[in-house]
């Protein structure tokens, strides 16, 4: 008769380790910790709830299976490692879904924010509010805005990533700033310096 | 709005729901979704034992091959050294008779001084090829007279053939290497011996155990002196004592 001995999963970094061991409470506990954030990460890329999740899945299967050779450092080395799989999945989910149209087409701008709706039915904008802003811009410009503003990398990162020019990366960036900017304006949001 | 200022709002935003659970997703549902995806550990641990037993199999089998063709070359070694040895040692104890021989010898051969040659010749002969050595041996002394009697001489010479048989003590051959004769008493020596040479010995066994029968019975002229000889085969004591049933 087997006999399991349940160790205490009370670090990180055991957590981790158990999780190279393929211990599923290990597994468990590491997504309890990260599917929320991970889960919001993937949904900035993708809007559709089932997509997101689908690109979740592969997400979390691909870390639990690089995860043999992870070397652990600290929690932020973690979570940063966990995103970058999680936001790559989620470009490439891109990739193959709007490979017909092309993810960077020429989109109007007015026609763009012109589906944005309040967050709640007083008009109150909260932070689920602000977040879900986010979605109403197209594909091209959420994402390079979500992977500069959001995830801080580079305009040579994104142009390597997405494989586009920087310029390109900037350009789709303002554009994203500029439709933000008059998203919020539409919902009564403005900011106060 | 600055374009910083506007980043910052996001991302604060965005760290700050990063733990709130979203009103979209069923996080339960997902992870019984998730674990039936995750490879199973336990085929994994299988697929890997089964190998481990493959790779272990594979070097028991190696492992006793290994032993198995080392002890038959060491065998195949001892062969060819016990082998070496036979036919080094072999020689030594025909040599060594036929020296005692030539020393019982050599009153005879200073009577017949011209027969020396040949008998050295026969000597190296006898060397050479020893099952000719009694016929030989016979064949040129067969009217020598000796004081031991014939029955004696049979006994003499099966003492000196199981002599033969064991290998001598190095202090009898100087010039022989260490490698030549290794000491190995448990296995015994073996010898190629024509068959004729073990009816002969077989045959003269019996005349010497007949004749010792012979002997036990009349026991010779010298030993009939002997005062053990006189003395009674049983002694009954004459003491009697009704109680004991001991004699």
């Amino acid at each position: 008769m087997k006999t399991i001995v349940h160790r205490p999963l009370s670090t990180q970094k055991e957590i981790v380790r158990q999780c190279q061991r393929e211990n599923p409470f290990a597994q468990k506990r590491l997504y309890d910790r990260y599917a929320n954030g991970l889960f919001r990460l993937a949904r900035r890329y993708v809007r559709n709830t089932m997509e997101t999740e689908e690109v979740l899945m592969n997400g979390f299967l691909k870390i639990f299976k690089a995860i043999v050779a992870f070397e652990y450092r600290s929690d932020d080395e973690l979570e940063v490692w966990m995103k970058r799989i999680v936001v790559n999945e989620a470009l490439m989910h891109l990739r193959k879904t709007k490979k017909e149209q092309g993810l960077f087409a020429d989109t109007d701008l007015e026609e763009a924010t012109a589906a944005a709706q309040p967050a709640t039915a007083e008009g109150d904008l909260h932070a689920e509010g602000i977040h879900e802003l986010i979605l109403h811009l197209p594909d091209g410009y959420r994402t390079v805005f979500c992977l500069h503003a959001l995830e801080g990398y580079t305009h040579q990162e994104i142009g390597t990533m997405l494989n586009i020019s920087e310029n390109t990366s900037k350009s789709q960036l303002s554009k994203a700033r500029a439709a933000l900017q008059k998203l919020l304006v539409k919902n009564g949001y403005s900011y106060e310096r | 709005m600055k374009d910083e200022e506007m980043d910052d709002l996001f991302r604060r935003n965005a760290d700050y729901l990063a733990d709130e659970p979203p009103r979209d997703f069923d996080k339960d549902a997902f992870w019984q979704q998730l674990q039936t995806e995750l490879p199973k550990k336990t085929d994994r641990r299988k697929k890997g034992a089964a190998w481990w037993w493959v790779a272990a199999s594979v070097l028991l089998a190696g492992m006793v091959g290994g032993i198995w063709w080392m002890q038959s070359a060491e065998l195949g070694a001892e062969k060819q050294l016990s082998g070496k040895a036979e036919v080094k040692t072999s020689p030594t104890p025909w040599s060594v008779s036929s020296q005692t021989r030539d020393d019982e010898e050599k009153p005879i051969g200073k009577a017949e001084e011209g027969l020396l040659p040949e008998k050295e010749e026969g000597l190296s002969q006898k060397t050479e090829k020893p099952g000719k050595r009694l016929l030989t041996k016979k064949a040129n002394t067969p009217s020598r007279p000796s004081p031991l009697s014939e029955t004696e001489r049979i006994a003499l010479d099966m003492v000196e053939k199981s002599s033969a048989a064991k290998p001598l003590p190095l202090e009898n051959e100087p010039d022989l290497p260490e490698v030549v004769a290794p000491a190995i008493p448990e296995k015994p020596d073996y010898r190629v011996v024509h068959i004729n040479e073990i009816r002969q010995r077989k045959q003269q066994e019996a005349k010497a155990r007949s004749r010792m029968v012979f002997r036990i019975g009349f026991p010779s002229g010298s030993r009939l002196t002997a005062p053990s000889d006189n003395e009674p085969l049983l002694t009954i004591p004459m003491q009697h004592s009704p109680c004991s049933t001991k004699f």
